[in-house]
């Protein structure tokens, strides 16, 4: 692994024969009675990457291999200069190195959906907000690089505000996540992480390029890091996306008004010594996204015009990149500054503090009619929301087998709108206090974590041309028992039982007026009490032979869980009827299991099926929760094979996934029934080419191959039209190596 | 010390970074200070229809007004000078054998002083349009019958655009035969169709829709 451990109960295929080799206790192993002549092995271990090694065999020939190490992390720590990552007793997935590059291009969100139990709630085609095992939004945390990421959480059709190529690994904590990271994490947390800064003299860097069919958009990312050779510890990167993209196309037409430009950078400066290390990040996102018109819609009889229409209104237009209203013009900026300190062996503390700035601003599909006011062009909808947050936290490593971190947390917000008053101003102060510790055997991990929040919210706003200031205040503790059981080669079980909470956001607390861009009034409930999750969770990796298993298992039982309950009469307004709903509470529960199947019985062949299923549940008004993805499975066949020695890591990759129709859905509370269910079928062939010593990794991809006409029950435009057709992408990463005196 | 030297220049260059990217809005109030309602974007929260009877020049008012706007406080049929009698009743009475000469009258009354948005719909004539039942009117000038009623209403105003349409915000009202205690629904729709105005209700976006009752006796 990547600290160097023999690896023992490593399985060996030798593809060409078909035959698997285990290594023994010290991460031997060998294969005798082969001629001469090129050989494959497909080297697996639990934890581990699967790797393809290419080797001339001549007479007695040795190899050792350094296995990268993956998603299911069982790794030892490497304590050095390293924050302590524990391996997670919840559900962790990861996405990296190849996996990630197949979704470069790609929102973050979408990036996201390769996990099973992540789905996302779309828009149309280009805003996608991570949805995990069926919730989102305020229900969990992303933290981008290592910062609780803070923008207008609440809209669902307000996608992260986070650039995927800052991160070299996209990873994934499914279930009630809370001690660590601060309250409101009931459904998971996803982690943005960026690669270490170089620790070694060199200039190194990335180029990534990606042109896609539909929307016929371009994307271009460029990495640069390097390490300081004569000012000893201090190294730095800097990274930059453009991405542009226009009309995006259904199989019968184009959706008018659907480009997006973005175009987004960071830096990162760094100090870093045996015990001291500190460290500045700044990044900015900026996007312009269009909205098509025909979603944009207005009274109940528009949206019944809109639903029963065979084509929307607005999808004669041809292709272009033009961007007019609606849209949204969205930028989050984001500096960082992190210190830490090893003060003692295996006693590290680590202070930082972070300050974000999220512009929300919202153009409605038409100017006001008054002329003065047109021409002033502002935007209907306009949030800002500033959020500092500061964590201090003091870990120690293993001292008598217990490892543990301690620690304290404190958050600022405040939210000023300019626009339309749909959520009011605000002010937020959060504080927690939070420790965990963990004992480590040979065979098992035993985890108990305990959190205490409390949070005050401050708003204002005009009732009835009055100006009132309620003042909120919240507190409670969050908890987490966890346990992991190492079964030897074969076998490890992952189990967690937790509770975790969150205060009523202010849109939940106090909107109150017609939501946009969902066409319906919505009205918040000023006397919403904290929601609160019981989480269980249970993993089981398995590896039997040929075959590695993944099956998870969950359920989440909460109280108090806040929705919003469509009223039954329609509200009169001047432009007509609008649906109502209204913000309320329930004990509900979402339980579910996620299974991931992989096999490599075949030659160069590997076969991966994946399973997500999920039931949820208003058990007061005992019926079926709105908005929860449907069951779905995957499939996909990766075949390897070799092509000469400029061509290496040749695969071509078939995909297939069949999303069931959500019959789930409680009556008389959705605008239209859930659309059917699809299939879609897509393609991936990649290679990494070599040029001298210069690599470029290329890859094409289709989705939508057959270009179905589909629309699927968590995007929000299927009120309106077709989901994206046919789109192909080709993806070019150049890894660039300008100095580098190792 | 060496190390302290070196962690300050780098909060330094980080410092100068930092105040190169950092951009706030201009006009941010402080949170304590929200933007007072009648600050915020356009709204219209008044509908009027403003009747002439063409014999006697007397003129009724009838109403729908919503003072907040959409959401917040539910809005409520105004006082008439006639029998629009309780302010949730929209039900009007006209005369037999009458003609009325009728104007739309759209008002933002959350501005001060109000703004007069049925002035910037004539001006965007050729993108708006007034539908009544959602009956698409004929011939021209635009005219309609409104079944039930019985009531014949044509458009009197004409947009600029070629082919020039109605606006419906001025129009013709004669009533016929009385028709008794029976109330007959009229639906007023205001429709917004920047480059898609055909003279038929279908295209566009509403931006008025109200409901009114119609006695003729």
């Amino acid at each position: 692994m990547h600290d160097g451990k023999e690896l023992d109960g490593t399985v060996i295929t030798l593809l060409e024969k078909n035959s698997n080799y285990v290594t023994n206790d010290h991460g031997r192993f060998s294969i005798s009675g082969l001629c001469e002549g090129n050989y494959s092995l497909l080297i697996q271990h639990l934890g581990c990457k699967d790797t393809i090694i290419k080797t001339m065999v001549k007479q007695n020939s040795f190899l050792s291999v350094k296995l990268p190490h993956s998603e299911i992390e069982l790794s030892e720590i490497d304590i050095m200069d390293k924050r302590l990552e524990m391996v997670k007793t919840q559900t962790t997935d990861e996405i990296s190195g190849k996996e990630l590059d197949k979704t470069r291009g790609q929102t973050l969100g979408d990036a996201l959906k390769t996990v099973t139990g992540v789905t996302t709630l779309n828009t149309g085609g280009t805003i996608s907000k991570p949805m995990i095992h069926g919730l989102q939004g305020y229900r969990i945390l992303i933290l981008n690089n290592g910062i609780r990421h803070e923008g207008q959480q609440w809209g669902n059709e307000h996608a992260p505000e986070i650039d995927p190529f800052v991160a070299q690994k996209l990873s994934v904590v499914k279930g009630a996540n809370s001690v660590r990271y601060g309250s409101d994490a009931l459904g998971g947390v996803i982690l943005v992480e960026p690669a270490d800064l170089p620790d070694t003299a060199s200039v190194t860097g990335e180029v990534n390029m990606i042109g896609a069919s539909n929307g016929q958009s371009g994307t271009g990312s460029a990495i640069l890091q390097g390490y300081f050779d004569k000012l000893k510890g201090f190294n730095w990167r800097v990274q930059g996306t453009y991405k542009k993209s226009g009309n995006v196309k259904t199989p019968e037409y184009y959706l008018k008004n659907t480009g997006v430009e973005e175009y987004n950078f960071s830096y990162a400066l760094g100090y870093h010594r045996k015990k001291l290390g500190a460290e500045v990040y700044y990044s900015q996102f900026n996007t312009k996204v269009g909205i098509f018109p025909g979603a944009h819609i207005g009274n109940l009889t528009d949206l019944q015009n809109a639903f029963n229409a065979n084509k929307p209104q607005d999808s004669l237009a041809g292709f272009s990149y033009d961007i007019g209203r609606p849209y949204q013009q969205i930028g989050h900026e984001l500096a960082k500054g992190k210190l830490h300190y090893h003060f003692a062996p295996k006693w590290r503390l680590m202070a930082q503090y972070a300050y974000q700035y999220n512009s929300r601003q919202e153009f409605d599909k038409d100017k006001p009619l008054n002329d003065s006011l047109a021409a002033l062009n502002l935007p209907e909808l306009d949030y800002s929301i500033t959020s500092q947050t500061g964590e201090l936290v003091l870990e120690h490593d293993n001292i008598k087998r217990f490892r543990g971190q301690f620690g304290g947390s404190y958050m600022n917000q405040q939210n000023v709108y300019l626009g339309r008053f749909f959520i009011p101003n605000f002010i937020n102060n959060t504080w927690g206090a939070f420790a965990t510790e963990r004992f480590v055997t040979e065979h098992w991990e035993l985890e108990a974590g305990l959190r205490y929040d409390e949070k005050q919210l401050q708003s204002y706003f005009y009732e009835n041309k009055n100006l009132v200031t309620p003042s909120l205040k919240f507190n409670n503790v969050s908890w987490n028992i966890g346990a992991i059981y190492k079964q030897g080669k074969y076998l490890n079980l992952f189990f967690n039982i937790g509770s975790a909470w969150r205060s009523p956001a202010p849109n939940e607390l106090y909107s109150n007026g017609i939501h946009q861009s969902v066409g319906a009034i919505e009205r918040g409930n000023k006397n919403l009490l904290p929601e609160q999750v019981y989480n269980a969770t249970f993993t089981a990796l398995l590896k039997l032979n040929h075959v590695f298993t993944e099956a998870t298992l969950y359920h989440n039982q909460f109280t108090n869980f806040i929705y919003l309950n469509p009223s039954t009469k329609p509200e009169l307004t001047i432009k007509g009827a609008y649906p109502v709903f209204n913000y309320q509470q329930a004990n509900a529960r979402i339980s579910g299991a996620d299974v991931k199947v992989t096999t490599d019985i075949f030659n160069h062949l590997k076969v991966t099926a994946k399973a997500m299923l999920l039931r949820a549940w208003n058990e007061d008004l005992n019926d079926y929760l709105v908005y929860m993805p449907s069951d779905r499975y995957t499939g996909e066949l990766n075949y390897y094979f070799n092509a000469g020695k400029h061509f290496s890591n040749n695969f071509i990759q078939m995909n297939y996934t069949y999303v069931t129709k959500q019959w789930r859905v409680p009556q008389n509370t959705d605008f239209a029934a859930p659309p059917e269910g699809y299939r879609l079928l897509g393609f991936e062939i990649g290679s990494d080419l070599k040029f001298g010593k210069q690599t470029i990794n290329l890859s094409i991809a289709g989705n939508n191959l057959l270009d179905v006409i589909y629309r699927d029950y968590l995007d929000r435009f299927r009120y309106y039209t077709d989901a994206m057709g046919r789109n192909f992408t080709i993806r070019l990463k150049i890894p660039l190596t300008i100095y580098d005196k190792k | 010390m060496k190390t302290l030297f070196k962690l300050s220049s780098l909060l330094i260059t980080a410092s100068l970074l930092l105040s190169l990217s950092c951009k706030k809005k201009k006009n941010e109030p402080a949170p304590s200070n929200p933007l007072p309602p009648d600050n915020t974007s356009e709204v219209i929260t008044t509908f009027k229809l403003s009747m002439t009877d063409s014999a006697t020049s007397s003129v009724y008012t009838f109403m729908y007004k919503d003072p907040d706007g959409d959401g917040g406080q539910a809005g409520f049929y105004g006082p008439g000078t006639t029998s629009l009698s309780t302010q949730s009743d929209s039900v009007f009475n006209l005369s037999p054998n009458t003609t009325y000469f009728t104007e739309i009258i759209l008002l933002d009354e959350t501005k001060s002083p109000v703004d007069t948005i049925s002035g910037e719909v004539e001006e965007e004539g050729q993108d708006h349009m007034f539908f009544f039942n959602s009956t698409n009117p004929t011939g021209s000038p635009y005219s309609l019958t409104l079944s039930g009623s019985g009531i014949h209403l044509t458009y009197t105003d004409l947009d600029g655009g070629l082919p020039q349409r109605g606006i419906g915000l001025k129009t013709r009202w004669r009533t016929y035969a009385a028709t008794g205690t029976t109330k007959h629904p009229l639906n007023i729709v205001l429709k917004h169709q920047p480059g898609t105005k055909n003279g038929t209700i279908t295209p566009g976006d509403t931006d008025v829709d109200v409901n009114f009752k119609v006695t003729v006796q």
